[in-house]
C-alpha cells in the first residue's frame, strides 16, 4: 500500500544519517549513525514487502556489523581527526551515476515477474518447506546459498589465522558490573529461544539459517562483553569443526542429488524437508560462531593505541 | 472514528512527541549526565505510550503479549545501557575515591 509521507520521510532519513556516517569526522559518531542507518534500512526492507531481509539485516547490520565497528573504534587511537577523503568530487560522480544507473535498471525491468511468481506457486509442494524464500534461498537456488556460506567460512577461517598470530588467546575485555549481569541473564536465554524459534518458523514464515545465526551470534557476543567465558572459543578442533560444519554438512547433502541419479544440490520432494531442516540447523550453529569468531578474533591493542603484532 | 481508534491516535501522538522532546533534549541538554536523563526516562515513555497505542489493535493476544515484550526488553536495555554509559563517563572523568574518601560525594 503506497505511503507516500511515509516512504518519503524514509528516504530521506536513510539519506541523511548514510551522508552524516560518511562524511562524520569523528569516526564514533560515524559508526553510531551507520547502526542508525542498518536499522532504517531494516524498517525499508519491512516496506518493501522482505521481512526476512528485514530481519537480517536488522540482526547482522545494525547489531553485530555495528558491536564489530564499536570494538574497532574503540581500539584505534581516539581523537585523531579522520583525513578527508581524496578527489571527493570524482567520487560523487560515481556513486550518482551508479545510483542513476541503478534507478534506471530497476524502472526499465523487461517484463512484469508474474511469470516466475506462478512458476515458483506450482513448484512449492516439491520444495520441502512452505515459506517461498526459504525454498529459493535453500532447494531451487541451493547452490547460490552454498556459495555464500564458502564465503563464511572463508571469512571463518581467516579469523582463525588472526588468532594463531597472537602466543595466547586474546584477553577476556569485559564490564564487570551487576546491573549487565542482570540484564545479560535475562536476556541470553530470550536470545537463545528466539534465535531457535527464528531457525524453526523458518520453513513456513520469514525467518531462517541466516537470521537465527546472527541473533546467536549477538547473543554470544553480549555474554562475551560481559565476561561470561563461553568454552569451545579457544582455538582447537571443536572451534574448527563448528565453522567447518555448515559448509561440510552443506556439501554433502548437495552431493547427495548425484548419488541419487539427480543433479547437484536437488533434493527429491519427500526427503527435501528433512534434508532442510537438518541443513539449516547446522548451518545456524556454524553461521553464529563464524559471527562469533570475527568478533573475538581481533589481536589485543598494545598500550600506545596502534595496533598490536 | 470509533473512540477507540481516536483514543489510540492520541497515545501515537503523545509518544511521538515525547520522543521528540527526547530528542531536543539530547541535542539542547549541556551534559550528558542531562543528556542520559533525557534519553531513558523520556524516550521510555515515549516508547510505552506508542505500545500502549498499538495494543488495541494487535490482531491477536500473543501479538499484544509480544508488543509487550518489546516494551520490557525495550525498558531494561535502555535502563542498563544508561547506568554503563553513566559509570564509565565518571569512570574516566575521576577515578574512583581511596576507600577512605568514599563518603566526600
Amino acid at each position: 500500500m503506497p505511503q507516500p509521507l511515509l516512504d518519503g520521510l524514509m528516504v530521506l532519513a536513510l539519506l541523511a544519517t548514510a551522508c552524516g556516517a560518511l562524511l562524520s569526522r569523528d569516526l564514533f559518531r560515524a559508526v553510531v549513525l551507520f547502526i542508525a542507518f542498518g536499522l532504517l534500512m531494516a524498517l525499508a526492507w519491512v516496506r518493501l514487502r522482505a521481512p526476512d531481509l528485514a530481519l537480517a539485516e536488522a540482526a547482522i547490520g545494525a547489531g553485530l556489523s555495528g558491536a564489530l565497528l564499536l570494538d574497532a573504534v574503540g581500539q584505534l587511537r581516539r581523537g585523531e581527526p579522520v583525513a578527508a577523503p581524496r578527489r571527493p568530487r570524482l567520487t560523487l560522480l560515481l556513486c550518482l551515476a551508479l545510483g542513476g544507473a541503478l534507478g534506471w535498471a530497476l524502472l526499465a525491468r523487461p517484463t512484469p515477474p508474474a511469470v516466475m511468481a506462478e512458476t515458483l506457486a506450482a513448484a512449492m509442494p516439491d520444495s520441502g518447506v512452505s515459506h517461498e524464500v526459504t525454498a529459493v534461498l535453500l532447494n531451487f537456488r541451493g547452490f547460490d546459498t552454498f556459495l555464500e556460506i564458502c564465503v563464511l567460512t572463508a571469512a571463518a577461517f581467516t579469523s582463525l589465522a588472526l588468532q594463531s598470530l597472537q602466543a595466547e588467546p586474546p584477553p577476556l575485555r569485559h564490564l564487570s558490573n551487576r546491573v549487565l549481569d542482570v540484564l545479560v541473564a535475562w536476556l541470553a536465554p530470550l536470545m537463545l529461544m528466539l534465535a531457535f524459534y527464528l531457525y524453526w518458523a523458518g520453513s513456513k514464515e520469514p525467518g531462517g539459517a541466516f537470521q537465527a545465526g546472527a541473533l546467536l551470534a549477538a547473543g554470544a557476543v553480549l555474554l562475551r562483553l560481559s565476561g561470561v567465558a563461553l568454552p569451545g572459543l579457544e582455538p582447537g578442533p571443536f572451534l574448527r569443526f563448528g565453522l567447518a560444519a555448515g559448509f561440510l554438512v552443506f556439501l554433502a547433502a548437495g552431493l547427495s542429488g548425484p548419488l541419487a541419479g539427480m543433479p547437484p544440490f536437488t533434493y527429491a520432494p519427500d526427503s527435501a524437508h528433512l534434508i532442510l531442516v537438518s541443513v539449516e540447523a547446522v548451518l545456524t550453529f556454524s553461521i553464529g560462531l563464524t559471527l562469533l569468531s570475527l568478533f573475538t578474533a581481533a589481536p589485543p591493542v598494545d598500550k600506545e593505541g596502534g595496533r598490536g603484532h | 472514528m470509533t473512540p477507540l481508534v481516536l483514543l489510540q491516535c492520541a497515545l501515537l501522538a503523545a509518544g511521538g512527541a515525547f520522543f521528540v522532546i527526547g530528542t531536543i533534549g539530547l541535542l539542547r541538554l549541556p551534559d550528558a549526565w542531562c543528556r542520559l536523563h533525557a534519553l531513558t526516562k523520556v524516550d521510555n515513555l515515549g516508547l510505552g505510550l506508542i505500545v500502549l497505542g498499538l495494543l488495541p489493535a494487535a490482531p491477536g493476544v500473543a501479538a499484544g503479549l509480544k508488543l509487550l515484550l518489546i516494551w520490557l526488553v525495550g525498558l531494561g536495555a535502555s535502563a542498563t545501557m544508561s547506568h554503563l554509559v553513566a559509570h564509565a563517563k565518571y569512570y574516566r572523568e575521576q577515578p574512583y575515591p581511596a576507600p577512605d574518601e568514599a563518603g566526600a560525594d
